[in-house]
C-alpha cells in the first residue's frame, strides 16, 4: 500500500518467520505453552482495539465476551455433548457476538466513564452469576472434560499461532479499510462524523459486536486449550484490566501495535514470576515506565522510528494511513 | 416548492428560549444569509435543522418531506449539509482521508455507484475549494484558513442540495475569505447549490447573500434583501449599530 511503509512488513515478516520455526528449533512444552496463551492474549487485545482503540468507547468489561465464548462450550460438554474445536470456536464467537449486540444497544448510548461502568458492571455480573448458580456451571472450579484442541503440544501451537495470525490479520484489514476511517472519524467528534452522514450508532454497534465475536472464538480456544473453563481463567475482571494494560502498553488504534504488546506482556508476565513474590512489583513498574516514557505506547512510539521522515508532511505513518480497498 | 420551509421553530434548554418560533423559507437557489448577535440563535436554527437536537416544537420541511427530529446522519443523507464553526479535522491523517468520510456516506456511495470511486470524488471537490495540492498532507500542518477550507470541503463531498455554513470566514483574515467566499459564489451560480450561512464578517456577508433573516434573542426581527435589513431600525439597534449599518453598506 503506497509503499509508504518503511521497514514495517519486513519486520513482521521475518517475526512471523520466527514463529514459525521456533518449534523446530525449541521444542519445550513449557515455552510452547506460554507461546500459546500470549497468541491467545493477543487475538483478545486485537478484539479490543477494534472498539475501545478504533472508536475510544472503553470497554471494561471485555471478559464478559470471552467468558460467554467460552462458557457456551462449557456447557454444551456439560449439558449436551462434546464439541469438537471446529464447531466450538466459531460457535463460542457468535453467541459473544450475540451477547455484544444485546449488552451493545443499550450501553454504546453512554460515553466515557459510564460505557465503562457499565461494561465493567455486565462483566462482573456474569462473574457473579457464574458463583451464585454454581450448581449449574461448576462455580469457582468450572467445567472440566471439554474437548482438547489437538493432542499434542505443538500442534496447539501452531493451531493457536494460525488462529492468532487469521483474527489479527481481519481485525486489522478491517481497520485499515473505509470501516476503520469511519470509526476514527466517530472517536474524534462523534456530532461531525453524524454531519458527514455517518450512522454512528450501526457503526459502533458493529464494531461492538465484531470484537466480541473474536473475544467469544478465543474465549472458546482457550476453553478447548485448557480443556477447562472457569472463572479465573475467563470471566474474572482482572482479564479484563489485564487486556486494557496490554493494549495501552502496546499502544491503541491500530490493532497490529496493541496486540504486540500483548503478545509480549503476556511471555513477559508469565517469565516474570521466577522473581517469585516480586514480581508483580517489577510487572507494575515497567508498566508505569511505559506510561511515563511512551504514552502512545511501545511499538507506536517504536514503529514511527521505522517509518521515513516525515518531512514535508506527507504521510509518513505507515501504521495509521488508510488503504481505502473499497472492499 | 421552497427546498426548505422552516415553522415556528421552538427550542428551550431549561429556562432559556433559544429560539421562539421562528419562521422561514428557503428558495431553491438561493444564498440566504442568517445575522444577529452573539447568543441570538443562529447556531440552535442549524442545529435544529440538521438534527443534532432535535426542537421543542415547529416544523421543519426539506424539499416538502418533514425531517423534524430525524438524527443529523439521515438529514446528512437527505443532502443537507451544514459545517461546524470550529473545525475538528481527524489529526494524523491525510486531507484527502477527512474529506473521505463523508464520501462513505450512504448518500455517496449511492451516488457514486461504488465504494472504489470514493477517492476520486474526494480530489474532485478538493479542488472545488482550491485545496487539491494538499491532499496528501496531515492535517496537522495546515493553516486555520486551509482547515476552513477542508470543512467546507467535508460539507461539499456529500453533494448536497443545501449547504449550512455556521461562520466560514470566522478568524480569517481577507485574503483568505476570497477564495472560500469565491468558491461559494461559483458553486451557487454554476450548480444552483442552495447556500444558508451565518457570519459575522458583514462587509464579505452582505456580498454574498441575496436575502437575510435577522435574529436577536431567538426571535425573527427582520427579513429581507441586504438594502432593506440594513435600514430596518431593530435589526440597527440590536446588531449593526450606526457604524455598522455603513459598513454593511459598502458591500453593495
Amino acid at each position: 500500500m503506497r509503499g509508504k511503509l518503511g521497514r514495517k512488513p519486513l519486520l513482521l515478516a521475518l517475526f512471523l518467520a520466527l514463529l514459525f520455526l521456533f518449534p523446530v528449533v525449541y521444542d519445550n512444552g513449557y515455552v510452547l505453552s506460554v507461546l500459546v496463551l500470549a497468541n491467545i492474549y493477543t487475538v483478545y487485545v486485537a478484539a479490543w482495539d477494534m472498539v475501545s482503540g478504533y472508536t475510544g468507547q472503553e470497554n471494561f468489561g471485555f471478559a464478559l465476551f470471552i467468558g460467554s465464548g467460552a462458557y457456551f462450550i462449557g456447557f454444551m460438554t456439560q449439558y449436551v455433548c462434546p464439541v469438537s474445536p471446529w464447531w466450538g470456536i466459531p460457535i463460542g464467537g457468535l453467541v459473544a457476538a450475540i451477547i455484544g449486540l444485546i449488552i451493545g444497544v443499550p450501553c454504546l448510548r453512554l460515553k466515557g466513564p459510564y460505557l465503562a461502568l457499565a461494561t465493567m458492571a455486565a462483566a462482573t455480573i456474569a462473574d457473579r452469576l457464574v458463583i451464585i448458580f454454581s450448581k449449574y456451571t461448576g462455580g469457582e472450579d468450572g467445567i472440566y472434560g471439554v474437548q482438547f484442541l489437538t493432542n499434542s503440544p505443538i500442534t496447539d501451537y501452531y493451531a493457536s499461532l494460525i488462529f492468532m495470525i487469521g483474527s489479527v490479520g481481519i481485525l486489522y484489514y478491517i481497520g485499515q479499510s473505509y470501516i476503520g476511517l469511519l470509526l476514527k472519524a466517530i472517536r474524534q467528534d462523534e456530532n461531525s462524523a453524524e454531519a458527514s452522514g455517518v450512522n454512528t450508532t450501526f457503526y459502533k454497534v458493529a464494531a461492538f459486536v465484531v470484537s466480541a465475536f473474536f473475544g467469544g472464538m478465543a474465549g472458546a480456544f482457550n476453553g478447548h486449550y485448557l480443556g477447562y473453563v472457569g472463572p479465573d481463567a475467563v470471566l474474572a475482571s482482572s482479564l479484563s484490566l489485564n487486556i486494557i494494560i496490554m493494549a495501552i502498553v502496546g499502544g491503541t488504534g491500530t490493532i497490529i501495535n496493541a496486540a504486540f504488546g500483548a503478545f509480549v506482556l503476556a511471555i513477559v508476565g508469565e517469565y516474570l514470576k521466577m522473581f517469585g513474590e516480586y514480581h508483580l512489583l517489577i510487572y507494575t513498574a515497567l508498566l508505569i515506565g511505559v506510561l511515563l516514557f511512551m504514552p502512545k505506547g511501545v511499538f507506536t512510539t517504536l514503529f514511527e522510528g521505522f517509518s521515513p521522515k516525515d518531512q514535508a508532511g506527507l504521510v509518513a505513518k505507515g501504521g495509521s494511513s488508510h488503504e481505502h480497498s473499497g472492499s | 416548492m421552497s427546498i426548505l420551509e422552516v415553522k415556528y421553530l421552538y427550542k428551550r434548554f431549561g429556562g432559556l428560549e433559544a429560539t421562539k418560533n421562528v419562521s422561514f423559507t428557503v428558495e431553491r437557489g438561493e444564498i440566504l444569509g442568517i445575522l444577529g448577535p452573539n447568543g441570538a440563535g443562529k447556531t440552535t436554527i442549524f442545529n435544529q435543522i440538521a438534527g443534532a437536537f432535535a426542537p421543542t416544537s415547529g416544523q421543519i420541511l426539506f424539499e416538502g418531506a418533514d425531517i423534524t427530529g430525524k438524527s443529523a446522519n439521515v438529514i446528512a443523507n437527505c443532502g443537507l449539509a451544514r459545517t461546524f464553526q470550529i473545525p475538528k479535522p481527524l489529526q494524523g491523517l491525510t486531507v484527502l482521508e477527512n474529506v473521505l468520510i463523508p464520501c462513505y456516506s450512504e448518500r455517496i456511495i449511492r451516488i457514486l455507484g461504488n465504494r472504489k470511486a470514493a477517492p476520486d470524488w474526494a480530489r474532485r471537490v478538493l479542488e472545488t475549494v482550491e485545496l487539491e495540492h494538499k491532499a496528501d498532507q496531515l492535517v496537522d500542518r495546515l493553516t486555520h484558513g486551509e482547515l476552513k477550507k477542508l470543512e467546507l470541503a467535508k460539507a461539499l463531498a456529500l453533494k448536497p442540495a443545501i449547504v449550512m455554513l455556521d461562520e466560514p470566514f470566522a478568524g480569517l483574515g481577507t485574503q483568505e475569505v476570497a477564495p472560500i467566499s469565491a468558491a461559494i459564489k461559483k458553486l451557487n451560480v454554476e450548480q444552483g447549490l442552495t447556500v444558508l450561512i451565518i457570519e459575522h464578517k458583514l462587509k464579505e456577508f452582505m456580498k454574498l447573500v441575496h436575502r437575510v433573516v435577522a435574529l436577536n434573542y431567538g426571535e425573527k426581527i427582520g427579513e429581507g434583501t441586504p438594502t432593506s435589513i440594513i435600514s430596518n431600525p431593530l435589526v440597527i439597534e440590536a446588531y449593526l449599530g450606526k457604524g455598522g449599518a455603513a459598513i454593511a453598506n459598502t458591500g453593495n
